[in-house]
Order: structure tokens, then sequence, then C-alpha cells
């Protein structure tokens, strides 16, 4: 097996540390993911899903453990190098879409090039190939407010995936689109996987959206509690198990 | 109902503490405005009046004061917004509402009158002292009761008014924002013009009028032409040459350097809401200037309008501060959005500043082209002692000045 790009040892994060409220929201999560690799992270509310995306992303740091990416120990970064990191190593999308309404959606996309200081040649040629292959080539000028939720959710993406980052870090990705714009957003995801190898980790709670993936990891009260390979399952099929294990969560609660 | 609002008071320390600082100066402006009109000097009697200036006056500087205080109120409401949904979704009604907001901005609005009075009345000798200085003229201001009775009911009449207003505005958009958040699609609100044809008058209206104020603006009434005139190619400049201009250049001149595509693009969105100060600046400097410069010879009129450019230049500085603040509190998202795509805490914090910076930079230059041009012409008309020209403009910069390291202080 290769080195894996991602690595957790012993992940536990605390709030609210020695306090009346105290309150473990992950218990020493051993985590690993393989380049190329579509991760889905599923689980019920509260079960630490987002916490676990936090800390494997930087955008939070563990209070006990580990977390390497891409071999790199990220409690050993100051905070411009995990800055830098995070800009040309990770890209994120998230549910909400997370653009800058006070910019338009080609400053929106041209700004982790930006900080990287790519030269204005480049930035543009970039921002435009990247805006085609997701279709909005024709309101880069607008303002995210005067966009569509599907427009926006590419725009997202496109700033996600201008920097060719190695992981693609989505917390509901699909949370606010509708059917439709939520399969091609999947189908693109899927596509960039397979045919460039990035690294997908993806947070959901919608079975459909997690059978696009090529492993399931299922967290419960802080800890992994199943994980599930798709191999050589179907679509299908892999849908079918990971309801099975919903279901099987929601029947627990049944009297 | 009163213990949920105290408790809300209390939540929001910070934002109540700037909010009552609007009370008590804006208390203290009027109360010594009031002070001076009804002084015997001038002699306002506000029934059957038939003092022009003064009673303008009054109305201009009551409207000013409505406009600091909306603003404040509307920084102040609009982070209720969540709380009043909350009690309208627990089914409160619109006057559980009103109570709510009404007890909270009472209570501060109670503890800030008697120390804007007794702040007002602790100026009266340092400003008899300087207004004989600056202009030679001598005014004795005695404590009297109408002015404390008039100053109390300006301010309740403009902070309940305000806090209807802005409540509604809030009642209507509480739920829909609880429930729908940043969804909704907006509408361009300055369209990018297109047509290129006539867009160098604007620069020319703005600066030529400035020019013309030197040549032949030493009357109030071409004064005030020119600056209108001026004000008209101000909003040009603005809107038809700068934001759509900044729309073309920050991605294409700024796509390199990571800290300029963000702060010029939020520059650009500053831009749009503060014009409307400058043309209160520019209009207010232009007003208060051309009649004190047709009050020369009345010792009381000159100094009512004296005080009232000390009063309303400081408070439409606080209003453009409120304004500003209120943009900012909604941007906190966009700085975390800017964290997670690798934008560290100390280049947010640099953006942050030098959006500041262009922003008063701009506000305050583009003012002062006229203020300054204003005062200059009738300085040197002999129409306004030269001191007060110096004051004058030692105002308007140390006002928007200090706002600035205000705002910078909360943005930061």
């Amino acid at each position: 097996m290769s080195n894996p790009i991602l690595e957790t040892r012993g992940l536990t994060k605390v709030y609210n540390m020695e306090q009346e409220n105290e309150f473990e929201a992950l218990r020493g999560i051993d985590f690993k993911a393989e380049e190329g690799e579509f991760i889905c992270v599923m689980g019920p509310s509260g079960s630490g899903k987002t916490t676990f995306i936090n800390n494997i992303s930087t955008l939070d740091f563990p209070t006990r453990g580990k977390v390497f990416i891409d071999g790199a120990e990220i409690r050993s970064m100051t905070d411009n190098e995990i800055g830098r990191f995070r800009s040309r190593t990770l890209g994120f999308v998230f549910q909400e879409f997370n653009l800058l309404n006070t910019h338009t959606l080609y400053e929106n996309i041209a700004m982790p090039l930006a900080l990287a200081r790519t030269k204005k040649a480049e930035v543009d040629e970039r921002v435009r190939a990247m805006a085609g292959q997701m279709d909005i080539e024709g309101i880069l000028n607008k303002y995210p407010g005067e966009c569509s939720g599907g427009q926006r959710q590419r725009a997202a993406i496109c700033r996600a995936l201008i920097m060719r980052p190695k992981i693609i870090i989505a917390d509901e990705p699909t949370g606010n689109l509708d059917r439709a714009n939520s399969s091609e957003f999947l189908a693109m995801i899927d596509r960039l996987n397979k045919e460039q190898r990035v690294t997908v980790i993806m947070v959901t709670h919608d079975p459909l959206t997690a059978s696009y993936s090529s492993r399931l990891v299922y967290i419960k009260d802080g800890v992994i509690e199943t994980s599930i390979e798709r191999n050589q399952m179907s679509q299908k099929e892999y849908f079918e198990k990971i309801t099975e294990i919903n279901a099987s969560e929601s029947r627990g609660f049944l009297r | 109902m009163i213990k949920d609002a105290l408790r809300s008071l209390k939540k929001d320390l910070d934002r109540a503490v700037f909010y009552w600082l609007v009370f008590v100066l804006s208390s203290m402006f009027m109360f010594t405005f009031f002070h001076l009109a009804l002084s015997e000097a001038v002699g306002v009697t506000f029934i059957y009046s038939n003092n022009d200036l003064p009673t303008f006056l009054t109305v201009f500087d009551v409207f000013v004061c409505i406009i600091v205080i909306f603003l404040a109120n509307d920084f102040y409401v609009k982070k209720k917004s969540q709380e009043l949904a909350v009690i309208l979704i627990c089914g409160g009604t619109y006057l559980q509402l009103v109570q709510f907001l009404l007890l909270q901005t009472g209570v501060l609005m109670i503890l800030s009158i008697p120390v804007g009075i007794g702040l007002g009345c602790l100026c009266f000798p340092a400003l008899s002292v300087l207004l004989k200085s600056m202009s030679r003229y001598e005014i004795r201001l005695v404590l009297g009761t109408q002015s404390v009775v008039l100053t109390a009911c300006v301010i309740f009449m403009e902070v309940f008014w305000c806090t209807m207003l802005n409540l509604g505005y809030a009642y209507r958009n509480s739920i829909c924002a609880l429930l729908r958040q940043e969804n909704e699609t907006k509408t361009r609100i300055f369209p990018v013009i297109r047509t290129k044809k006539f867009r160098c008058i604007y620069p020319l209206l703005y600066f030529g009028c400035a020019a013309l104020l030197y040549t032949c603006g030493d009357g109030p009434e071409r004064m005030l032409l020119l600056g209108c005139a001026g004000t008209a190619g101000l909003w040009g400049c603005i809107h038809k040459i700068l934001v759509p201009g900044l729309e073309k250049t920050v991605s294409q001149r700024w796509s390199d350097d990571g800290e300029k595509l963000v702060y010029m693009g939020l520059f650009r969105e500053d831009l749009k809401m503060s014009f409307v100060y400058m043309v209160l600046f520019i209009s207010s400097a232009n007003i208060l200037c051309a009649m004190m410069a047709g009050t020369v010879g009345n010792s009381g009129e000159f100094a009512l309008c004296l005080i009232s450019f000390a009063v309303v230049i400081p408070l439409l500085a606080m209003s453009f501060m409120f304004r500003f603040a209120t943009e900012a509190s909604g941007r906190k998202k966009q700085f975390a959005t800017l964290l997670k795509i690798g934008y560290g805490e100390s280049r947010i914090r640099r953006i942050k500043t030098r959006e500041l910076m262009c922003l008063y930079g701009f506000v305050m230059g583009s003012s002062l082209v006229y203020i300054f041009s204003i005062v200059l012409v009738l300085a040197v008309s002999g129409l306004i002692p030269a001191g007060v020209a110096v004051v004058i403009l030692v105002i308007f910069t140390a006002s928007l000045g200090i706002c600035g390291m205000i705002n910078r202080r909360q943005y930061i």
C-alpha cells in the first residue's frame, strides 16, 4: 500500500476542557486516506462528523493525537505555513457556498491564485478554463447575490479546485442544491476523483450522495463505528448497504 | 419581557455602549444648540417664529440628529433580528416586540440624557471663551429649563420613531433571515453604466465647480449652487466611473496580489454606501459655511452657525462610523471564509486596515476638496475669521479621524 495522503493517530477533540460542561466530540480516532480515494463520512447529528472534518483540514486543532497531511504534521506548522498549506493542498466546498458577496465570481475564484502570487496571465487563463469546465464562464462578472444556488456552488467548486489541491474537503455540499444540481455536482466530483485522482472526503446525510464514494466511514459518538469499502459493488448495492446502516441506527430508537 | 430585554441589553453590551454614546453626544449637542438658539443673543421663540436662519438651522440640526440616531438604532437592532425571530416563532406578538426593543432603547436613552445635559453644561464656560476668542463676540450662556425640555423631547421623539421604523424592518426580515440566511437572490442596486460618452462630464463637474469656488464662489448663493453641482459630479464620479472601473480593474490589475484583490473589492462595496455621507458632509459644510458667511455682524447667529457645524459634522462622522460598523458586522462569515481558503489572521488584519484607510482616505479627501475650498474662499474674502476656518477644518478631519480609529478598533 502507498503512503496515506491523510492520516490521524488517536485524534481526540475535547470542548470546554476542565469545565462543568466538558464534552469529548472525538475519541481517539485512527484514520487513513490513500491518494485518489473518495471517502464519505456519515453519522447521526452530533456524532462528530463536522468536528472530524475540521480537525483533518486544519480548520481546528485536536486536543490530543496527531494529524498528518501529505506527510506533514499540522501541529508543527506556524500560522502562515498552515495558511499556505491549506491554500495549496486542500480545497473546501461547503453547504452555504461561502463565497464573498462583495466580490464577483471571477474574483472569488481567483483568490487562492492571487494569494499564491500567480502571474496575472496565468490567473486569467486558469480561472476561465475552470469556469468553462463548470459552465459558468458567462457569469464570471456577476456577484454571488445575482446568481442561482447551483451557479454559486459551481463557483465555490471552481475556487476549491483552482489550486489543483490534492484533497477536496466537502461538508454537506449538496445540502442547499436541488436534485438536478446535486447529481451534476456529484458526477463532477466523481469525474475529478477518477480522472485526476483527487482525494475527496465528504460529509453527508444523504445515502444517495454517499453511494458515489469508494469508502464509507460511519461515525457515532466520536468514534468510527463502521467502515465499508465499495470494492466491486454496484452503486445500487452500495447504496442499499449504506441505507441499511442508516436504518439500523434509526431502528435502535424504535419502541 | 422586561427581564428578556434587560438580558439582551447586557448580552450586547459593547453595542449598547456605542448606542448610549450616540444618545449622550446627540443630547449634549442638541442641548448646547438649543441653549444658544434660545439665548438673548439669538432669541428664537419657536412660536410664530420669524427668525429665518435660526429656525432653518434648528430643522437642519434635528434632521441630522434623526439620521445619526436612525443609523445607530439600525446598528443596534440589526443584531437583534435573530432574537426577534425567536420571539415571533415562540408566539410573541408585535406589541411584545415593541416592548422588547423600546425597553432597551428607553433604558439607554434615560441613562444618556442627564449625562448629555450635564456634559453640555460643563461645556458652557469653555464654549463662551472659545466663541469669544474666535469671533470676538461675547455670548452669555445661562442654564434654562426650556432647552432641557426641548432636547429631551427631540431625542425622545427621534428614538421612538427610529426604533419603530427599524422594528418594522426587522419584523419583516427577521424570520426570513432566520430561515433562509443568505440564500435570497439580490439584484444589483447600482447597475454598471455601459455608455462611455458623457462620463468625462462628472469629474469636470466635480473638480470644475471646486475650482470655480475660488473665482466666483464668495457669495452664499453661488457657493450653494456650485456645491450642488459639485455633488452631482461626485455622484457620477463614484457610480459611473469609480465603481464600474473598479469592477473591471480589481480582477484584472490585482489578480496576482491576494491582499489587494480582497481589500479593493471590499472598498468598492464600501464606496457604494459611502456616497450619501460624502454628499451629507459636503452639503452640510456648504450650507453652514454659506450661512456663516451671511451672518457676519450678528454675533448670536454666527455663533449658532459655528455651533451647528461643530454639532453636525461629528454627528455625521458618527453616523458614517455606525453605517460602516453595521456593514462590517455582516462580514464575519466572509473573513471566516478567507481563513479557510488560506488567508492567515495577520493577512486579514492587514486587509481590514487597508480597506479602512482607503475608505476614510477617500471620504475625507473628496469631501475636503470642497470644504477646504469653501473655508479658504470665505477666509480670504474676510467673511469668516482665519481662526474659524482652521477650526472648521480641524473639526472635520478630527471627527472623521476619530471615527475611523473607533471603526478600526471594532473591525479588527
